[in-house]
């Protein structure tokens, strides 16, 4: 599934964080309007390289996809950050 | 006739083994079946979803930890992702690999061999242990 939302967690010193929720919609939303012209860059790429477009928009597609549950936490010292995709 | 006492059949023809040692191998092959059919099938194990990498650093006196969950969604879409390269992207790629000691010839990567990699990763664990670091590689 798509990523919905980004969760952000952030902790400098012990006790003290932050945690955001960020919702990925609004952000397709305001990228929509751009999305014509990522599809003619995509098509001239991939006439250039000599790729299949419908293709490589459904492994595309299918990477944007498969990334809803990646997650990232790093902790060094007293310092956490964490990303978490969902 | 099945897969094992054909191949015990045609060492023995090409002289590999003699007939003791084929007639031997047969019967090994032979009292393997009914045991697997006797028992039930296992239950298949649950399907790996993501894989985890997770490092723990001892440097300069601070640790660090690093806890990576990466789905293996993902992992199948960059292998269909990989389909998508250019023929003689590959054909450079794969001369590449074979001149760093690598025999792995991308052509042949298919989206079904990875399915059934990722079946059989539930069961793998990677425990690498260092003065300074260890890292931890499962599938979950």
């Amino acid at each position: 599934m798509i990523p919905q939302i980004v969760i952000v967690r952030y902790q400098g010193k012990p006790g003290k964080g932050h945690r955001f929720w960020i919702p990925l919609l609004p952000i397709y939303l305001i990228l929509t309007p751009l999305l014509p012209f990522i599809l003619i860059a995509l098509v001239i790429a991939c006439a250039h390289y000599r790729i299949n477009p419908f293709h490589a928009l459904i492994a595309l597609t299918r990477m944007l996809a498969g990334l809803g549950g990646f997650a990232v936490d790093v902790t060094q010292g007293t310092t956490n950050i964490a990303i978490k995709l969902i | 006739m099945n897969e094992q006492r054909k191949q015990i059949l045609e060492m023995l023809a090409e002289g590999k083994v003699t007939v003791d040692e084929a007639e031997r191998l047969i019967a090994a092959v032979e009292t393997e079946p009914p045991k697997a059919e006797a028992t039930p099938p296992e239950p298949r194990a649950k399907k790996p979803k993501y894989l985890r990498v997770v490092v723990d650093s001892r440097e300069n006196g601070e640790n660090a930890h690093v806890n990576v969950r990466v789905p293996l969604q993902l992992l199948r879409a960059g292998v269909k992702l990989a389909s998508l390269v250019p023929e003689n992207a590959l054909v450079q790629v794969n001369g590449e690999l074979q001149r760093s000691g690598m025999p792995i010839d991308l052509n042949k990567l298919k989206p079904e061999d990875i399915d059934e990699l990722i079946e059989h990763l539930a069961e793998l664990t990677v425990d690498v242990s260092a003065d300074e670091a260890d890292v931890r590689v499962f599938c979950e």
